[in-house]
């Protein structure tokens, strides 16, 4: 595989892209694109996380799979489909508060979220500030009309977010709040909590951003200001921007995850 | 196994480790250092650091070793204290690689294997900085084991 087309990272920033040891949590319609973008640019390791199977109705945006893979388990079918390339791809078959999948996803240079709930993306936080592990999460949300006086589709779009250890985190950043979690809890326990939309451009978009800022943190592919660290897309008028939350907050500290906190502090 | 030093604080450890040696002894440091958590022995993370106060160094030509070893048990008792362990820092001053020299090699031996009789289930080890990487030793079942220092975006 030649590497010309990535001449613009210079020796040192494609050596060092290539090193990554990577994890991705949820190989769903966000994860898939992840990995295949990481496996395509060649780093070392992608460790892809995700205890669930494929079903039919996945296959419309889950990139690689096709009606032929139902009943696969997801990560290992996103393992078969890439084993061509380079990387060295390992799928974990469990829950992310899997011991395996805790201690594979904080062995790692980086790791990417692309899950649905947020008390997972919560969960994943957890573990990756723990071990010091840089975290890039990928979210959409697309919100339907739900009578005839509202439009077809409420709104569209979705994040990037990036925690870096010891900086701003998800919750500094107002991404997580306690609301979110206490109502997705309650949904689920009234089961009541609807079907995420999804669509395959828009995940395809979102992830591509998620790699770019991987560039930028490990390969100085960023301007001045460093990688954003919260994007928001809105797929209804077609921009992406550094979200509003981002004014005020003080990236560089976080009075949630402290670094003399961090590691496994209780016995 | 593997050592995570956020980026912020390996420049922190750097400048206070460059600075002028006392008596003509490189300048040393203790991090405390914990396992990223109860289900990985095989990543720990650099929590804290401290410099070696000025009175802490000693005369080489009577001691064993250059720092006063009571100032380094003492950290490691208070870093057990919340659930740390303790590394002995100190940098050589070049780019590239850095390695310990015998000197440190028989310090690490001398002071660290003993102490991590103490607590096994907490990291004992040695960070050794050059200006731009880093190499680390931990002592494991009685040896030491090299370890990959690994600075991280922060």
């Amino acid at each position: 595989m030649s590497d010309s087309r990535l001449a613009f990272l210079g020796a040192a920033g494609l050596a060092k892209i290539k090193s990554l040891r990577t994890a991705v949590v949820g190989a769903g319609g966000s994860g898939s694109h992840l990995v295949q973008q990481l496996a395509h640019l060649g780093v070392v390791s992608v460790i892809i996380i995700d205890p669930d199977w494929l079903e039919r109705s996945n296959v419309n945006r889950v990139v690689m799979s096709h009606y032929g893979l139902v009943g696969q388990p997801k990560a290992e079918l996103l393992q078969w489909r890439l084993r061509r390339l380079r990387s060295r791809l390992e799928p974990i078959v469990d829950s992310v508060e899997s011991p395996d999948a805790i201690a594979a996803l904080q062995q790692c240079d980086v790791c990417f979220g692309a899950v649905d709930h947020w008390g997972t993306r919560h969960l994943i936080e957890y573990f990756c500030r723990m071990a010091f592990v840089p975290l890039i999460d990928v979210g959409m949300q697309i919100t339907p009309g739900r009578n005839a006086d509202e439009p077809p589709i409420v709104s569209a779009g979705g994040q990037v977010v990036t925690s870096l250890p010891c900086g701003a985190c998800f919750w500094c950043m107002e991404f997580l709040h306690d609301d979110l979690i206490t109502r997705e809890r309650t949904e689920y326990a009234d089961g009541a909590r609807a079907l995420q939309q999804q669509v395959v451009s828009i995940n395809g978009l979102l992830a591509s951003q998620a790699i770019t800022n991987m560039l930028g943190l490990f390969a100085g592919f960023a301007g001045a200001g460093g990688v954003t660290r919260y994007i928001s897309y809105n797929a209804l008028d077609q921009t992406m921007r550094p979200h509003p939350n981002l004014l005020g907050v003080g990236l560089d500290t976080c009075s949630h995850y402290r670094a003399e906190g961090a590691g496994w502090a209780v016995r | 196994m593997r050592l995570n030093v956020i980026g912020r604080m390996a420049r922190h450890m750097r400048e206070d480790l460059l600075l002028s040696p006392i008596a003509g002894e490189e300048r040393l440091g203790v991090a405390f250092v914990r396992y990223a958590s109860s289900y990985n022995r095989s990543v720990v993370v650099l929590t804290e650091y401290r410099a070696l106060p000025n009175d802490g160094y000693v005369e080489l030509v009577s001691a064993p070793v250059s720092f006063d070893v009571r100032w380094f048990m003492a950290e490691a008792e208070r870093a057990a204290s919340v659930n740390a362990g303790v590394f002995l820092v100190h940098l050589h001053d070049h780019y590239g690689m850095p390695w310990f020299s015998p000197i440190d090699m028989r310090t690490n031996r001398e002071v660290l294997l003993p102490i991590s009789c103490v607590d096994h289930t907490l990291p004992t080890g040695a960070l050794i900085l050059s200006r731009d990487r880093g190499a680390a030793v931990l002592a494991q079942a009685g040896r030491l084991v090299a370890v990959n220092v690994a600075e991280v975006p922060g």
